[in-house]
């Protein structure tokens, strides 16, 4: 397969990706609660404090990194099982498309397009807000970066369930719950460790650790400012999980919950690598 | 002549079901093959092995290509038309047809080509999800022909189309095979057994028969018939005609009804003309190997 035959299948991708509703509505969506309207209507109006910003964005992250995993999810569990179904994939696989550029196709026009609306409902964000001050520039970057982290990590998980799943409401409804799991079951399984467990923490961690929703939100919030930063301001920001995962692993935290964000990148991208060419392609 | 597509004892289960056993057989350079058998007896499997979209046992070679080991080479090789033909229903033609030629390494001219073979160079624009059967069999055609494959597999070709389409889809296809194609053709009732140089029964993930379709009518013992009027005082004579050519006639609603094989036939009228018999009126009842290869498998079940 050559690279000219790769990339045209990428670019058809990404464009088919664009044309999916649900990318749409979610942009939509997702722009209004990253911009968090009456916030920058204030803040632009000077009529928040300038200190208000770093907790702003600490709220803005907190508020929508739950429902980042919405936009890939939904869009990754449906992409290879949708193809199987209607025989589009068996007819791609029948040319000279190995499985391994046929994935790696579908897997790069996905995130192009479900990254680009990350970055441009954040960076919209950016540009509002930082009317007020130009040197957190660098901070949004990195609370981009977290996101698209965080993204990869549901799209990945969302394909492997694709690629798993025979039909298409099968894997829609494996990928709501899997959101569902990281949203709210985890925090709840988080609160029984917390009440139920005679020394907690190591499995408080762990289990934060596993849920790359919760722990990609630490991280960016731990962006906006220095640990030490949050700590003095407003440690409620990190919310308890972040709290300790903070109090144990201090200014270490961010190397280990990136860390943690790139296992999960890497062993789902072999995963699906793995299942995908071991699998009957139909 | 070198075999195109040669498949050897290839096994495939779906979990503990077997659905091929020991399935073997060849496609020679341009020759004409048709897989014929009951809906489940494995024809669209095979061809799923044969293009690696499924994992089996056994050996499947395409042009000396192991399928296994160089599937999308082997693929290079190969022009399919699925059964039901998946497009991606918000492209036009073209922008479908330019999609597949770049995934097979095919040029602008070639594009051209085969949209003008399929006679949709006039409707190029048109969506795809706005195509009538027919036309959506005739655009897998012309995307099957990109890259100027040497063989071609069709699945079930003309199950989705009307008469009129299906006249015209073997037309195609006959100057196809002209041109020294090779096909594969999956089927269990198309009428395209008059293209086919040799034909591969299956059942139930089995070959049950190999060979010519007139050699596979003359196992079954069923001849063409042919039905002759001529003058009483001429009967004899025909009889006399028939029984050196291993046919037994008989007389039918007035009507001399004589079994003949298909290879026969002409050599039987050269010698009736010859003996000097006229001939009032005939009429040629042919046996189709698509219509007749369910007794086939009832013997082979027997």
């Amino acid at each position: 397969m050559s690279n000219y035959s790769l990339w045209t299948l990428v670019y058809h991708y990404f464009k088919e990706s664009l044309r999916q509703r649900w990318l749409i509505i979610f942009s939509i969506i997702f722009f209004f609660l990253a911009i968090n309207v009456p916030t920058l209507v204030l803040l632009s109006a000077n009529y928040l404090p300038p200190n208000y910003l770093p907790l702003y964005l600490s709220y803005l992250v907190s508020l929508t990194f739950p429902y980042l995993p919405l936009l890939a999810l939904p869009m990754g569990a449906i992409s290879v099982v949708q193809e199987k179904e209607s025989g589009t994939l068996q007819y791609i696989l029948s040319t000279r498309v190995t499985r391994h550029g046929y994935l790696f196709a579908k897997l790069t026009g996905l995130l192009l397009a479900t990254t680009a609306v990350v970055v441009i409902g954040y960076g919209l964000a950016a540009l509002v807000a930082y009317r007020v001050s130009l040197s957190h520039y660098v901070t949004m970057g990195e609370i981009i970066l977290v996101a698209v982290i965080l993204n990869a990590i549901m799209l990945l998980l969302a394909m492997t369930v694709s690629i798993l799943t025979k039909r298409r409401e099968t894997a829609l409804g494996v990928a709501i719950a899997i959101w569902f799991l990281f949203a709210v079951v985890s925090n709840l399984g988080q609160l029984g460790i917390v009440l139920n467990t005679t020394h907690a923490t190591p499995y408080f961690i762990l289990f934060t650790l596993l849920d790359p929703t919760e722990s990609s939100r630490i991280l960016a919030v731990i962006g906006t400012q220095t640990v030490a930063d949050i700590l003095l301001t407003n440690p409620t920001q990190l919310g308890v999980t972040g709290d300790t995962i903070v109090g144990v692993f201090g200014n270490q935290s961010v190397a280990v919950i990136l860390s943690t964000l790139l296992i999960w990148l890497g062993t789902l991208t072999l995963l699906i690598f793995l299942l995908f060419r071991r699998q009957d392609a139909t | 002549m070198a075999d195109i597509l040669s498949v050897k004892n290839v096994d495939k289960n779906f979990g503990r079901t077997r659905v091929l056993s020991g399935v073997s057989f060849g496609v020679e350079s341009g020759e004409a093959v048709l897989l014929l058998g009951p809906n489940g007896a494995g024809k669209t499997t095979i061809i799923k092995c044969i293009l690696g979209l499924l994992n089996f046992n056994g050996s499947i070679m395409v042009d000396g290509i192991d399928v296994k080991s160089k599937g999308n080479l082997a693929r290079a090789e190969i022009g399919y038309l699925p059964q039901l033909s998946s497009y991606y229903e918000t492209l036009t033609i073209e922008q479908h047809a330019r999609l597949m030629a770049s995934l097979k390494g095919a040029s602008r001219d070639e594009i051209e080509r085969s949209l003008e073979i399929a006679g949709l160079q006039d409707v190029r624009n048109r969506m795809v999800k706005a195509l009538s059967s027919g036309m959506r069999q005739r655009l897998g055609l012309s995307i099957a022909l990109l890259g100027n494959p040497p063989l071609l597999i069709l699945d079930e070709p003309t199950s989705n189309i009307d008469l009129e389409g299906q006249l015209e889809f073997k037309r195609m296809l006959q100057r196809l095979k002209e041109a020294g194609k090779a096909f594969l053709i999956s089927t269990h009732l198309s009428g395209l057994d008059l293209i086919a140089d040799e034909v591969v029964v299956l059942n139930a993930g089995k070959v049950v028969a190999t060979g010519s379709s007139s050699e596979i009518l003359q196992r079954l013992g069923l001849n063409d018939k042919m039905y002759l009027k001529v003058s009483e005082a001429q009967v004899s004579l025909v009889k006399e005609v028939a029984n050196g050519l291993g046919g037994v006639p008989e007389f039918k609603d007035g009507w001399l009804v004589l079994p003949v094989s298909p290879s026969n036939k002409a050599t039987f009228l050269e010698e009736l003309l010859k003996r000097g018999v006229k001939i009032n009126d005939l009429v040629v009842e042919q046996f189709s190997i698509e219509s007749e290869y369910v007794k086939l498998l009832q013997v082979n079940q027997q």
